[in-house]
């Protein structure tokens, strides 16, 4: 008796592992959707683009890619609608520093990071503080000297308030205790054109911009504006290593899914993005643009979201924005 | 001479068998793209960008640049034909180029729309080739306060775009400028009149106001008095189908014209082709032997216009490959592709480039003329649309004015803005408040604004950094000139009628 | 009376309207900023052009009366053009209001017929070759050739 209720729970054991194997392994079955929340052209859909292509050049994607182009209140559009696809296993969104610092600054953003489920981070933008080449200043000390011999007369062009640019400042001037002034322009060819042309005294740059400028002789850096030196600018010292502690910033691009994402669709596009970080034509595509390699999946991804949400919110209040939640 | 060398080099980069087929599926998705209202070059660049990812650079570069000029012959076949403008630039060739089709010349004014483009093309292209490095130094001394004049002289054309009340369009102006602030404020992310609207968060989207107000507006005016059947004459025979000679010599002014306030406008960052087209048209009427004609379907009226906004392209390669400054969506997503390529745009782009650059170049040339071979043939089997019965013809300008409006976002808000919007066109129609200046002012007014606010904001409060830069001055004289012109007109017909009176 | 009666009252109500437009705008200015600390601010140009509106609106109401005085009479009002209108109008707005229930494609033909027919007053025959013929051409060259999404219905399209 005991041996044949033995046979039959082993027969059902197998049965139900036959059953449930398959559930384990997810592949997308039909075109999956990159959401970006910006309109074509702008960086984060560029990024999106970039990925697609990437991932279509190593062959790793199993269906088509497509990027889908959500736009709307700064983001807050593409949030609402990620949000809205529960358990929708076919749909990710590139996340920015944008993701964090909307819900904290708008009445109408009502979604967080924390709703929704991050899957990688992939990539940091450094930043780099830079100035026309024929200005006298050589270090950030000689600029901030400049800005408090005439406070408010230095300008810097940047973007929006709640951007990085704006809020790196801020955090200068109260390091430095220098105060100059933010000229809010509308895209990045007018921002670096203002700088170029003389118009502002000081922009917040990217490194692929800036080396390119530096080679030609127009600009000067005068400080990376991260913790460590950038490998491409070798000889510019941090803003730390001159005297100034600053937190560091960094513009972080990732990729982002629904509320409800079940663990094995989670886990297969953890993999996904694991297998791209790990090809040299991922390798290829970072070192071009001059980004830092910030890939980042699971708990610590989990931890560097909470930490990242602390450090935005502490930052826009230093920064003097309105929070209001 | 060495740039004659590199040219030559180049076309042999342009004419080899690869190449010439990327260019010319670059440069006839560009016309299919530019054809259809609301789907834009930067959008079809952008879906194309992963493609090129696995082509080689040059080919790369020469199909996504093909798409982006090649999208400016065809904006103007919907804006002729159907009122429809096809994306903003082409809103200033509606105005006379509509008018050309309801007088049975709808043949012409796309003929001449496309020679214009070819010839504005060809000279942007040779223009980048010549002097693009000592122009992009030039614009570089273009900040706000210069920002500011030449939106204001672009602005002080609703003085040649006023018809029969000055008051009018003033008022219609002003209204377009109070659409520009819709939003989020850039300078202090604040919202301006947006009621809790998440639609309304990013402003009114051009396309929809371009359309609503045109398009919807003119087919609802036009169902007053129809009777369903053929709307305009459309003649037979080749000839009247196609533009004549007095046609070519009407416009030679504004083929000058136009090649060179485009390709200008078209190398400062953020100005845009709108601001381009209205400027040259702006101009063409000023220096016209018969302004008074313009709006009423002028061949001129469509030739500079629509050689400004292809010239734009030529203007905004070059601070891109200049100074690797991106001018516009669609330029940021050729530096990306750049990037990608390992090229990095940068001053020393063509330096280290060279057969990247002439390649692209020498590729323009052919370029332009593929589209002029491909575009002209067209132009009698596009004018025959206009045969439909106005039963017909009437619900396609409505689809295709839906989904040019729906394709932009996505969103149904746009779709219901149109529809009021068209309500709005037709109310103007009838009591003649013109919608030209109300796209002016929501064109330029966003950039205005932020011209004066950064201007202020760098002077500290100083109004005299607006007027007193030589660059800035210039082009505020040449404003007041514009404002003050149409006076002196009068004063002289006055005197004319007196000096007859006296007779 | 006399005056009464020969006034433009369409333009005048437009003009009307217009200074209402302007005071909303001017009011709604006023709760920003006019300036800041770095510039003029959010209030400053919608506030100017509130004001121009009102002033050219209001000119408009002045001239308009005196123009009436020396003009004369007006024309009477087409009522038939005008209900062509506001039957494509109407129409229009139908059409978009089922574009996210119905479909382009059904919302779409649903307005070429009422216009066929209503405001062109057509056969139900030529109404419905016209409709179909359009609705299904578009969808093939917009969603199937170009990718162009369009609102889809409940059938797929």
């Amino acid at each position: 008796m005991q041996r044949q209720y033995a046979v039959a729970f082993g027969a059902v054991l197998t049965a139900a592992c036959l059953i449930a194997a398959p559930a384990q392994a997810f592949t997308p079955d039909r075109t999956i959707e990159f959401m970006v929340h910006s309109g074509p052209g702008a960086g984060n859909d560029i990024f999106a683009r970039a990925v697609q292509g990437l991932l279509e050049k190593t062959k790793l994607a199993p269906q088509s890619i497509q990027v889908v182009n959500k736009t709307g209140g700064g983001g807050l559009v593409a949030m609402s609608y990620l949000n809205e696809k529960k358990s929708e296993s076919n749909l990710l969104a590139v996340f920015t520093s944008v993701w964090f610092v909307n819900p904290q600054i708008r009445k109408k953003a009502k979604v967080t990071m924390q709703d929704l489920t991050p899957i990688a981070r992939l990539i940091l933008e450094p930043s780099v503080m830079t100035v026309r080449a024929d200005k006298p200043w050589k270090t950030a000390k000689d600029f901030f000297d400049a800005a408090k011999a005439n406070p408010g007369k230095l300008k810097q062009s940047g973007g929006s308030l709640s951007g990085r640019d704006n809020t790196t400042r801020h955090l200068l001037m109260k390091a430095s205790g220098a105060e100059w002034q933010f000229i809010s322009m509308k895209s990045g060819g007018e921002r670096v054109a203002a700088l170029l042309g003389g118009h502002v005294d000081m922009y917040i740059m990217e490194p692929a911009e800036a080396i390119e400028q530096i080679r030609a002789g127009k600009v000067r850096v005068l400080a990376t504006l991260m913790k460590k030196r950038i490998p491409s600018l070798p000889n510019v010292p941090t803003i730390t290593e001159q005297g100034y502690d600053i937190p560091e910033v960094p513009q972080a691009r990732g990729f982002v899914g629904p509320p409800g994402m079940t663990p094995d669709v989670k886990s297969y596009y953890v993999g996904l993005f694991t297998k791209l970080h790990a090809s040299p034509e991922w390798k290829g595509f970072v070192k071009e643009n001059l980004y830092e390699d910030g890939f980042l999946t699971g708990q610590e991804l989990d931890k560097f979201v909470n930490e990242y949400t602390q450090q935005m919110r502490s930052i826009l209040k230093e920064a003097g924005i309105k929070l209001v939640r | 001479m060495e740039i004659l060398a590199n040219l030559m080099h180049g076309f042999a980069v342009a004419l080899e068998p690869m190449n010439l087929l990327w260019c010319f599926i670059g440069v006839f998705f560009g016309t299919v793209v530019g054809i259809l209202p609301g789907l834009g070059p930067s959008a079809t660049v952008a879906l194309l960008l992963p493609l090129t990812m696995q082509m080689n650079p040059t080919g790369g570069i020469i199909m996504l640049a093909g798409i982006y000029y090649g999208a400016k012959y065809g904006g103007s076949t919907t804006s002729i034909l159907l009122n429809v403008p096809g994306e903003s630039a082409s809103v200033v060739t509606c105005l006379d180029g509509f008018e050309m089709a309801k007088n049975g010349r709808a043949g012409p004014a796309l003929g001449i729309a496309a020679i214009s483009s070819f010839v504005a093309g060809t000279v942007g292209v040779v223009l980048l080739m010549l002097v693009a490095p000592p122009v992009a130094e030039f614009a570089l001394r273009f900040g706000p306060p210069e920002y500011f004049a030449l939106m204001a002289l672009g602005l002080s054309m609703v003085v040649l775009l006023a018809g029969k009340s000055m008051i009018k369009a003033l008022i219609s102006m002003f209204v377009g400028l109070w659409l520009a602030t819709i939003g989020i404020d850039m300078f202090t992310d604040g919202e301006r009149y947006t009621f809790d609207y998440i639609e309304l968060m990013d402003g009114v989207n051009f396309v929809v106001v371009a359309i609503g107000t045109f398009a919807i507006g003119e087919v609802l005016a036009n169902l007053v008095s129809t009777t369903g059947g053929q709307m305009f004459e459309v003649p037979k025979g080749l000839r009247n189908l196609m533009p004549n000679w007095q046609d070519l010599k009407d416009s030679r002014f504004a083929f000058v014209n136009g090649s060179l306030i485009g390709f200008f406008v078209g190398v400062l960052p953020g100005a845009g082709s709108t601001i381009a087209s209205f400027v040259s048209y702006g101009v063409e009427k000023a220096v016209s032997k018969h302004p008074e004609k313009f709006g009423t379907g002028v061949i001129e009226g469509v030739a500079a216009p629509e050689a400004a906004n292809n010239s734009e392209t030529g203007g905004a390669l070059v601070p891109l490959l200049t100074l690797g400054i991106p001018g516009s969506a669609t330029t940021a997503i050729l530096l990306a592709a750049l990037i990608i390529w390992g090229m990095r745009p940068g001053p020393l782009l063509i330096q280290d480039h060279p057969e990247m650059f002439w390649g692209l170049v020498a590729s323009m040339y052919i370029g332009n003329v593929m589209l002029l071979v491909l575009n002209l043939p067209l132009v009698p089997v596009f004018a025959q649309i206009l045969r439909l019965p106005a039963y017909v013809l009437y619900p396609l300008i409505l689809g295709v004015s839906m989904i040019g409006v729906y394709s932009v976002d996505q969103r149904l808000f746009d779709c219901w803005l149109v529809g009021f919007l068209g309500l709005l066109g037709y109310l103007m129609r009838k009591i003649e408040y013109p919608p030209a200046p109300l796209i002016l002012g929501l064109v330029l007014g966003d950039l205005m604004e932020n011209a004066v606010r950064q201007s202020l904001m760098m002077s500290k409060g100083d109004v005299s950094i607006l007027y007193s830069r030589p660059l800035a001055a210039v082009m505020l004289v040449l404003t007041v000139l514009v404002l003050i012109g149409p006076m002196f007109r009068r004063v002289d017909i006055w005197r004319l009628r007196a000096a007859e009176q006296d007779v | 009376m006399g005056v009464w009666r020969s006034l433009n009252k369409s333009e005048l109500v437009a003009a009307l309207l217009l200074i209402g437009v302007g005071v909303f705008v001017l009011m709604h200015a006023w709760d920003w900023p006019y300036l800041t600390a770095d510039g003029p601010g959010p209030g400053f140009f919608p506030l100017w052009i509130g004001i121009c509106i009102i002033a050219l609106a209001a000119l408009l109401v002045v001239l308009q009366v005196v123009h009436t005085i020396n003009q004369g009479a007006v024309s009477a009002t087409n009522w038939a053009g005008a209900g062509r209108v506001l039957g494509g109008w109407s129409g229009l707005m139908l059409c978009i209001a089922l574009l996210q229930p119905a479909g382009f494609v059904v919302s779409f033909l649903l307005l070429v017929m009422i216009l066929v027919m209503a405001v062109f007053r057509r056969t139900f025959l030529s109404a419905l070759i016209v409709g179909v013929s359009a609705s299904a051409g578009f969808w093939v060259l917009f969603v199937k050739l170009l990718r162009v999404q369009l609102p889809a219905g409940p059938w797929g399209f």
